[in-house]
């Protein structure tokens, strides 16, 4: 297991009268390899558990196993949590600072004192890795691209730094239907192709149904429920009253129980929700509403 | 009324290089009270559509005239035109200038130099359109992105606009917050008369307005109600956009032969009211 999070708590401004509580009592795990989804409203403590994860932050109470090792533990090095994850903050592109794409992604491995050749290579990897061929990206000004080019080269430098893990918050945010599915497509390429663990932060279901194995639903500072997308959804209702955003087919299903109120919530396509109303068909009311 | 006449707009006259006009030969009339949604992909020019209407970017050719007065005009047309058009940023962040919600709504208005009494009159009444009354002495620094969002509408509604812009403003809040928000431009359009234009990429959001206007590389490709938008599934779908799934479900079981369904439904509603009404 990656990590272990085992009933934590954490107070921001703790002992002040500003005081409040972000985590109440959080469990959850996190299998290497998988594509896990931290989904809840605002204020349920998913920026707190990303800060955890990151290691910018220590449990208090609580335990956080890293590799099945404590990080509260006195010989446990933090540096260790920082190297494996690395994070792709809200709007990435507001993190990027440097004149060239280039320079950009590569200003990660310099910090590491990476030698010039391998930290040539990593760039190239990297850029590559998010679909910006490096020749012609390497020496763009980074204020003359795109919103998604942006996010790409952002990503692109949190993948120089080689982590185990990648913890994307709200990765989709601003982005169009075109730019979305992109964004998915790359993370899933990761994933696969890069052996990673993805750690999808989100506050709606739309996105992470597509590309999640497991889902796990914050709310008020713990896990809510766990399960897999179709698992999630079939608690269509509880979810809507948690203010947590369903993806159509599924908002589409639940609207439809006023009429008929078998009507399954699990549907994770417009096919399959198609398949459910014409199943349906023969029980809808004889008459008008 | 906004006339946008034969426009077309390259950022390469603010010194960028081999890039395609943002805008190109865009004619549009705006009437008062009108709601209008703008849809379109990244890059396909809304934002710069609605800097141009808002006198923040001017024409490369042609004119946009708001209430007769040119967006290029540099006298007190100007000024007049400033308070017209109001507009709200995708990033609520980008235009909150004050410390506490009740200066910042102040802000505008006293800057017109209005005697204390109209700028007290104004502020109240922006607070209570917004529902903020009980924050009018907090922080914007403890605010939440969709509280902060409805005091960047405030403060622009204290400047008594006719039009209201909202570039994207629902990407950075929740669901309920974003329904809220929504229902309470409608509620400008409907109870002030103000013209409300707003820029999004959800389709579900575009359902309430009256007009829907679609852009792709820079030009309006359709201009029409909801209705009659959504009707164009295929060419949506070739500029990278996506009708509602509600309207695709619709089509699809009206293929199966449920011809009770209208034509294009739009909500979820429609739906279930064709649906009982079939059998």
């Amino acid at each position: 297991m990656l990590f272990e999070l085992k009933n934590v708590f954490h107070t921001y401004l703790r002992g002040t009268p500003f005081a409040s509580e972000a985590l109440h009592g959080l469990s959850l795990s996190i299998p290497e390899q998988q594509t896990i989804a931290l989904v809840g409203p605002t204020k349920a403590g998913k920026s707190t558990v990303v800060d955890l994860l990151a290691g910018l932050i220590k449990p208090a109470p609580g335990t956080v196993f890293f590799e099945g090792n404590d990080i509260a533990a006195k010989d446990f090095d933090m540096q260790r949590i920082r190297t494996s994850v690395g994070v792709v903050f809200q709007s990435p592109e507001a993190q990027i600072f440097e004149e060239t794409v280039g320079k950009d992604v590569s200003f990660g491995p310099r910090l590491k004192k990476v030698p010039l050749a391998e930290s040539r290579r990593l760039v190239q990897e990297s850029l590559e890795a998010v679909g910006l061929p490096y020749e012609d990206f390497r020496t763009r000004y980074t204020y003359a691209l795109s919103g998604g080019q942006k996010r790409r080269v952002a990503i692109a430098g949190v993948l120089a730094l080689q982590p185990k893990v990648i913890i994307f918050d709200e990765p989709a945010a601003g982005l169009d239907p075109r730019g979305r599915r992109e964004l998915l497509a790359l993370i899933n390429t990761l994933r696969q192709r890069h052996s990673m663990t993805i750690i999808y932060v989100s506050s709606g279901l739309d996105d992470v149904i597509e590309i999640a194995d497991v889902i796990h639903i914050l709310y008020h500072g713990k896990v809510a429920f766990s399960g897999t997308p179709r698992e999630i959804l079939a608690h269509a209702e509880e979810l809507a009253a948690m203010d947590i955003a369903l993806p159509e087919a599924t908002q589409i299903a639940l609207s439809l129980r006023d009429i008929i109120p078998n009507m399954r919530t699990d549907v994770l396509t417009l096919d399959e929700l198609e398949h459910e109303v014409v199943q349906m068909q023969s029980i809808l009311p004889r008459k008008s509403l | 009324m906004i006339t946008v006449n034969n426009v077309t707009f390259n950022y390469s006259a603010l010194g960028d290089e081999d890039t395609p006009p943002a805008l190109k030969n865009v004619s549009l009339q705006i009437g008062e009270g009108e709601t209008i949604a703008i849809i379109g992909h990244n890059g396909s020019g809304k934002s710069t559509l609605v800097k141009l209407l808002a006198a923040i970017l001017h024409p490369t050719q042609g004119e946009i005239l708001v209430d007769d007065m040119p967006t290029t005009a540099n006298d007190e047309r100007l000024w007049a035109i400033r308070q017209r058009v109001g507009i709200v940023f995708q990033n609520p962040d980008d235009q909150l200038v004050a410390n506490t919600v009740i200066d910042d709504i102040a802000f505008g208005p006293e800057n017109l130099g209005l005697p204390r009494h109209e700028i007290n009159e104004r502020i109240n009444e922006a607070m209570a359109l917004l529902d903020l009354e009980s924050y009018a002495s907090m922080a914007i620094s403890e605010l939440s992105v969709g509280q902060k969002q409805r005091v960047a509408i405030a403060g622009v509604l204290a400047m008594r606009p006719r039009y209201l812009l909202l570039d994207e403003p629902t990407t950075m809040i929740s669901g309920q917050t974003a329904r809220h928000l929504l229902a309470t431009a409608h509620r400008l359009a409907r109870e002030q008369g103000i013209t409300v234009i707003h820029i999004t990429h959800f389709m579900h959001e575009v359902i309430d307005f009256q007009r829907v206007i679609v852009m792709d590389a820079g030009q309006v490709i359709m201009d029409g109600t909801p209705v009659e938008v959504f009707a164009r599934a295929d060419q949506l779908q070739a500029v990278g956009l996506a009708v509602p799934m509600v309207t695709r479900l619709g089509q699809r079981l009206r293929q199966r032969g449920w011809s009770h369904l209208p034509d294009v439904v739009l909500s979820a509603e429609q739906l279930k009211v064709g649906l009982c009404s079939l059998s």
